[in-house]
């Protein structure tokens, strides 16, 4: 085998693309050499801007020929390195692919292209009175190529359930340029659901270039709630409380204090009590008969459990006002430093308040700022750290940090990762979970499907193939990395 | 069965894998038998049954953990003791071991809103055909850490894996539920579900198909006065001659249970068609689940299968040949275009 | 072009440390819209300065198409949930990079706003030759020229009395503008009737620049000179004791949303000035604070309303002047649907890529086809006005107006010639 050459791959490529669509020049590379992470960077050797299915497939098939490795990125906001080229991956670039193919409301699905940002398909399925389900916080600007390749969750999928469960059928290409059908029009599988699979796969395996995807009904009425404690412990009991009596929210959220306190001080003000200890966001949905019903079952677990304070809301306006501060939450954290660590960690309910506990208990050991919002109702976890990636140090105890926290949620009998995926972050983690024989079985399937190992190399699993940088990087290095393309 | 007993079968079994040469296979694994042929010439049953119980069942965080070979019923059983019930609503006493369930990838009818079979099944344990182990998933209910193989070996029929655990979401045990039906020719069909489908949705959707009259069938889940009142709404959207009946709970199983005939598979448009060409037939009968894309009919279809779904593809050959290098897993022919249920 | 090593000395533009790389800023940027790299979005051009102003890297002629491409249309800065700046950090990337890197169209950018928008007389002389060679620069297939009514302006009063019979509520000093006095005199004697109408003394102060266009152009002490001589032009002008009325301070309207936008940033920075910065208005955002009765002569038709960029991200008075559209029009008040991108005019924009501002226009008259084309449409802010009369072309049976213009029609009636 000739082995990997970038000039050759140039040449086949400016033969099928337009000149502008293949970006070499140094600077503009470098934009390119993170994501919504930040910590981890790398520089790609060229990006590919690709508008079309035909593109992309002649693109995975020229990276496979000259055995150069690509990173197929959306909007490029995941939170664990997923969108950052390693070993000077080219990137494949499909946020032009962005068309609605279709929305059918009788069968309930819309057909997509896997740069179409999930807002903008939220809002188009809304002109039949329907909705795409899984809103995580970024969805004014992911894409669900992005969500699929990463199985993004959202407040609201504690009802609905995560991206896999709004998936039907994909059409994928393989690392070899391999077209492949996945799943089907009805959702049902009949054999192995490859499906599931590709879904969360963190482009290992290759690149969506269409998906068909279920799309259900808006309610007919939403209901917001908020009620604050005087302790954390309280309101992760009101939720459990609230799940025990078969009431069925569609969300149900906590901040801590320090979330309160920075939201509260910043412009995401939300008007929540910052002498609590904690705040409780509910979300009902449902007819007026059911929202009824929802609301005295959370009614009556958060006075059970002693709440401080208890609003509820019915109109858009006052709702908006208070998610306020949740939405508000990352960026009243971004506020705080310069650079924003949104770790990612799931536990089960009972143990949230007392890992909740031991994660403030890390951060003050490493001095940093910490605080916590999470999706209680599937005990996921965020806990943000505000820091300043240019300061090493600072950067080091982070790291640090981050990890002590993981080792915390797999011990209390969770894991890793609940919906930002693994990327280069936590795939030095995986041994927490995982024995390197069970590692073993995961890394023969990628290489069954990926043999020469092109497809997003040096994520998910650990291994030292791949170099990563964490951090900051110092002067002259945007230099080192010219290339002599094009 | 106690944890050692469980690791020694699964030692066991593992064994019985990664010999090479003697009394091997290729092996079919096995439950109680309810759903499959017998294996075909030259597969040996590798059969699970043995490995059986509920480890653990956690009231509070609505999950539970069993071995793979621990019949349905007794699992149904046991949640039920404490109020619970295996999501998502599945036609229980229908027998089968869990292992069996999840590997041949039932669906359930309720999978609009409660999500399918693969959405229930938190995490998975086993062992490739060359016997090395497999992990995905948790206890938890949100979990991205690694490859989801809970869902990509749900339905996969004994032919990648031989599943030994599996950890299964629970809920509420539902009070009696109550269905909105409504006569109609089945040139109406498509009409009704046009009406439904501006609706919220039902638990589940059922259409019945006899000489030609069609009954459409609305589960909701009953027990609740918001219940009631969702059922009025569904009325009303159905137009006159629509009607609220109680479902009591041993009538559930039925309801949600697919009759003996030929399985077809097929979009909540291709359905319509099927029902309108069957309705034609003087013997036509037929049980749909249209939003689920499944149904049994009578007599086949007289063009080809509407919808035909085979054994995996390019991506199932490549996992069973990397996993499975000796075929010691027995390989279903495919693609199989239409299941035949005994 | 040439490239130089670095530029600026790290860490030179503040602000640059707010962004926290989420990403929210994407789907509102235009020249994302057109132009998918990330060098043409807001997180990759901060991004672009981190590397070129922290990490001194070199400005590739790929950054340099990015930075320079920027709108500064500020959609951005209301998108981000850190708080950035865009306009802030253009000012000081651009104003550090003119001396070095200029390319023909910024260099004559910079002639035209020091050499001939700032000085009243010679912008006169300019747009009399413009006058003179319109026809010709037209036929050559040159867009946007303001037409040539508003190459012959009409003469403005020094000052308007309330209208008698009015409860005198206070007194007015209506921002004139460099070019919007020049070109847009209709619209400033409109808002002068509409104030007087409902009781204020309107005067018209001396015309100048406040320096807007200078802010985008990376101009930052030419801007900073003349939005400081403006506001003490406004200072000079008596800001209480002439009240009619000694418990309404006396007022500053500017009607053109990228003015008023620029009044506000050295205003808010400099502790002298915030007096005037907390007078300082629009008109529908004085009007909306009165008792409206309901318009004399109701807009028949419905109005499409197209809020400028600085109106929308800079003086946050959007609803204001829609509500008073609602208010005068019967038909309502039309929201174009689709992304609400900046139209392209985006002050000198026009000039210095003149493509991209092309493909933006288009993509605005779009935007406005597919809401109905309805049959008038109103923005508040100069640029844009000229920008929509070019999109939709002389002859065409559509009116393109400043929402005062309506307002003023509606309240009290038809223009007086
Ligand atoms: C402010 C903020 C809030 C967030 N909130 C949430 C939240 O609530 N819930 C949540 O789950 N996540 C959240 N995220 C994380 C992130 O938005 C999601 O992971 C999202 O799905 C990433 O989409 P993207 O388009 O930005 O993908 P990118 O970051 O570009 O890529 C992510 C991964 O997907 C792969 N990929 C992209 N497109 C394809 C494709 N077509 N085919 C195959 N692989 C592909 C990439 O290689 C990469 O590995 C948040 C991020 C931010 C910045
Ligand atoms: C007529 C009928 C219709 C049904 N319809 C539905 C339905 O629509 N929806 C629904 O949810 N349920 C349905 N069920 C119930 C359900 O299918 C059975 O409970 C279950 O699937 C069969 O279990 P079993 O132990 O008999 O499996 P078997 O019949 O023994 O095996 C079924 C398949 O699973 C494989 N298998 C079994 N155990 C393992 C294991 N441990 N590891 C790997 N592979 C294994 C076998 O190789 C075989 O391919 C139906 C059952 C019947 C009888
Ligand atoms: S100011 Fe406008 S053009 Fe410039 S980055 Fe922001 S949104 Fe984009
Ligand atoms: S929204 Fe703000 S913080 Fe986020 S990437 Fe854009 S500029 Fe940076």
């Amino acid at each position: 085998m000739p082995g990997r050459s970038d000039a050759a791959l140039f040449k086949t490529l400016a033969r099928i693309l337009p000149r502008t669509r293949i970006i070499t020049d140094s600077g503009e590379r470098s934009l390119y050499d993170t994501d919504g992470l930040a910590l981890y960077r790398g520089v790609p050797g060229a990006v590919l801007l690709l508008e079309n299915a035909e593109e992309v497939i002649a693109a995975v098939r020229a990276c496979h020929h000259h055995e150069v490795p690509f990173v197929p990125r959306g909007a490029g906001t995941g939170l664990s390195g997923g969108a950052v080229p390693l070993d000077e991956a080219w990137i494949l670039d499909v946020t032009g692919m962005d068309r609605i193919i279709e929305i059918d409301p009788l069968e309930s699905l819309a057909r997509i292209e896997p740069g179409v940002v999930n807002l903008d398909l939220d809002r188009a399925a809304s002109d039949y009175g329907l909705r795409y389900a899984p809103d995580p916080s970024s969805q004014r600007a992911c894409t669900l190529g992005g969500n699929i390749a990463e199985n993004s969750g959202g407040p609201h999928c504690f009802r609905h359930g995560m991206t896999t469960r709004h998936i039907l059928a994909l059409e994928v290409v393989l690392p070899d340029g391999t077209l492949t059908s996945l799943g089907s029009r009805s959702g049902a599988t009949a054999g192995p659901d490859e499906r599931g699979l590709f879904v969360g796969s963190e482009g290992t395996l290759g690149i969506a270039i269409e998906a068909t995807v279920a799309l259900i009904r808006r309610p007919e009425q939403v209901r917001t709630f908020l009620a604050s404690f005087s302790s954390l412990a309280a309101s992760c009991r009101a939720v459990s409380r609230i799940i025990a009596s078969g009431a069925r929210p569609a969300a149900l959220e906590i901040l801590d204090r320090l979330t309160i306190a920075a939201v509260e001080a910043s412009v995401f003000r939300a008007g929540y009590p910052t002498d609590a200890e904690a705040v409780l966001l509910v979300e009902g949905e449902g007819s007026p008969a059911e929202i009824e019903e929802e609301t005295a079952h959370v009614r009556a677990a958060c006075s059970a459990e002693g709440a401080l304070t208890f609003e509820e809301a019915d109109d858009l306006e006052a709702r908006t006002r208070l998610w306020r501060g949740r939405k508000g939450a990352f960026g009243a954290m971004g506020r705080v430093a310069r650079d924003l660590y949104v770790l990612d960690g799931v536990v089960p309910r009972r143990a949230l308040a007392d890992v909740i506990e031991k994660i403030a208990a890390i951060g003050k050991k490493y001095e940093l700022i910490l605080s916590n919002v999470f999706h209680a109702g599937d005990g996921n976890l965020h806990p943000n750290i505000s820091f300043d990636a240019r300061d090493p140090e600072q950067t080091t105890r982070v790291l640090a940090a981050g990890a002590e926290i993981l080792e915390l949620c797999v011990a209390a009998g969770g894991t890793l990762s609940g919906e930002h995926g693994i990327g280069i972050e936590k795939r030095d983690h995986m041994g927490l979970v995982f024995t390197e024989l069970e590692l073993e079985t995961q890394t023969r399937l990628r290489d069954a499907i990926d043999p020469r190992g092109l497809s997003n190399p040096g994520k998910v699993f650990p291994g030292g193939r791949s170099c990563v940088e964490a951090g900051h990087r110092g002067p002259g290095h945007a230099a080192r990395v010219e290339r002599i393309i094009g | 069965m106690s944890v050692e007993t469980a690791t020694k079968s699964i030692a066991l079994i593992k064994r019985v894998l990664s010999q090479s040469g003697g009394p091997t296979g290729p092996f079919m694994p096995a439950g109680l038998g309810t759903r499959s042929a017998p294996p075909p010439p030259g597969v040996e049953p590798l059969t699970l049954t043995a490995l059986s119980g509920v480890e653990d069942l956690d009231r509070d965080e609505l999950v539970l953990t069993a071995l793979a070979g621990t019949p349905v019923d007794r699992v149904a059983q046991e949640a039920a003791a404490v109020g619970l019930v295996l999501c998502p609503l599945i036609p229980l006493g229908t027998g089968g071991t869990l292992g069996g369930l999840y590997a041949s990838g039932s669906e359930s009818p309720c999978a609009p809103v409660e999500g399918h079979l693969r959405d229930a099944v938190l995490g998975v344990e086993g062992l490739t055909g060359s016997g090395a182990p497999i992990k995905s998933g948790g206890r938890v209910v949100k979990n991205v850490t690694g490859y989801d193989l809970t869902r990509f070996l749900c339905g996969s029929r004994g032919a990648l894996a031989v599943i030994t655990r599996l950890h299964w979401r629970l809920r509420l045990l539902p009070t009696d539920s109550i269905e909105v039906v409504i006569d109609c020719p089945a040139t109406d069909v498509g009409a009704r579900l046009r009406a439904l489908r501006a609706l919220p949705d039902p638990t589940a959707v059922r259409i019945d198909l006899n000489a030609g009259r069609t009954r459409v069938r609305a589960l909701i889940e009953g027990g609740r006065p918001s219940a009631s009142a969702r059922a009025e709404q569904l009325k009303r959207g159905l137009g006159p001659g629509a009607e609220i009946l109680s479902v009591p709970d041993e009538q559930l199983a039925p309801w949600l249970a697919p009759p003996a005939g030929t399985r077809e598979h097929a979009s909540v448009r291709g359905w319509i068609e099927r029902i309108e060409e069957l309705g034609t037939q003087s013997d036509g009968v037929a049980t749909v689940f249209p939003y689920i894309g499944v149904g049994t009919t009578s007599a086949p279809p007289a063009s080809a299968p509407l919808d035909a779904i085979p054994f995996g593809g390019e991506i199932t050959r490549r996992v069973r040949s990397a996993w499975d290098p000796e075929g010691r897993l027995w390989d279903p022919h495919r693609p199989v275009p239409r299941e035949v249920l005994s | 072009m040439t490239i130089s090593s670095n530029p600026m000395p790290s860490g030179e533009i503040p602000g640059l440390e707010t962004c926290i790389h989420c990403g929210l800023c994407l789907p509102v940027c235009p020249t994302y819209a057109i132009d998918r790299r990330e060098s043409q979005n807001p997180r990759g051009r901060i991004a672009a300065l981190r590397r070129v102003s922290e990490e001194r890297a070199p400005l590739t002629p790929g950054l340099v198409a990015g930075l320079e491409d920027c709108l500064v249309c500020r959609a951005c800065e209301s998108a981000c949930p850190a708080g950035i700046s865009m306009e802030g950090l253009l000012l000081s990337h651009r104003t550090a990079t003119r001396p070095t890197h200029a390319d023909r169209a910024t260099r004559l950018e910079r002639w035209l706003l020091d050499e001939v928008i700032a000085h009243p007389e010679r912008l006169e002389l300019g747009l009399g030759a413009l006058r003179a060679v319109r026809g010709g620069l037209a036929r050559l297939g040159m867009r946007d020229l303001p037409s040539k009514e508003r190459l012959i302006p009409r003469d403005l009063p020094d000052s308007i009395e309330p209208d008698p019979g009015q409860r005198v509520r206070g007194s007015v000093t209506i921002l004139r503008g460099c070019v919007t006095d020049r070109l847009f005199r209709s619209e400033t004697l409109a808002a002068g009737r509409l104030l007087a109408h409902f009781g204020y003394r309107v005067s018209f102060g001396a015309p100048g620049c406040c320096g807007a266009l200078h802010r985008h152009a990376g101009l930052a002490d030419s801007a900073l000179r003349l939005s400081r001589e403006r506001a003490r032009d406004l200072l000079r002008e008596p800001l209480s004791g002439a009240t009619h009325d000694a418990l309404t301070p006396h007022v500053i309207v500017s009607d053109s949303a990228g003015c008023h936008a620029a009044l506000l940033e050295p205003l808010a920075e400099e502790p002298a000035l915030h007096d005037l910065a907390r007078r300082l208005t629009d008109t529908p955002s004085l009007l909306s604070t009165l008792e409206l009765p309901p318009p004399a002569h109701p807009i028949e038709e419905p109005v499409a309303f197209f809020p400028p960029c600085h109106q929308s991200h800079g003086t946050h008075t959007v609803s204001a002047t829609r509500a008073l559209l609602e208010h005068v029009t019967k038909a309502g008040v039309v929201d174009l649907v689709g992304e609400d991108f900046c139209c392209g005019a985006a002050g000198m924009y026009v000039m210095r890529r003149p493509e991209k501002s092309h493909e933006l226009g288009e993509r605005a008259r779009e935007r406005w086809e597919r809401s109905g084309s309805p049959r008038i449409i109103a923005t508040g802010n100069p640029g844009c006005l000229l920008r929509w009369e070019s999109l939709i072309g002389a002859g065409a049976n559509v009116e393109v107006v400043h929402p005062v213009t309506l307002l003023a029609r509606a309240f009290c009636g038809p223009e007086p010639l």
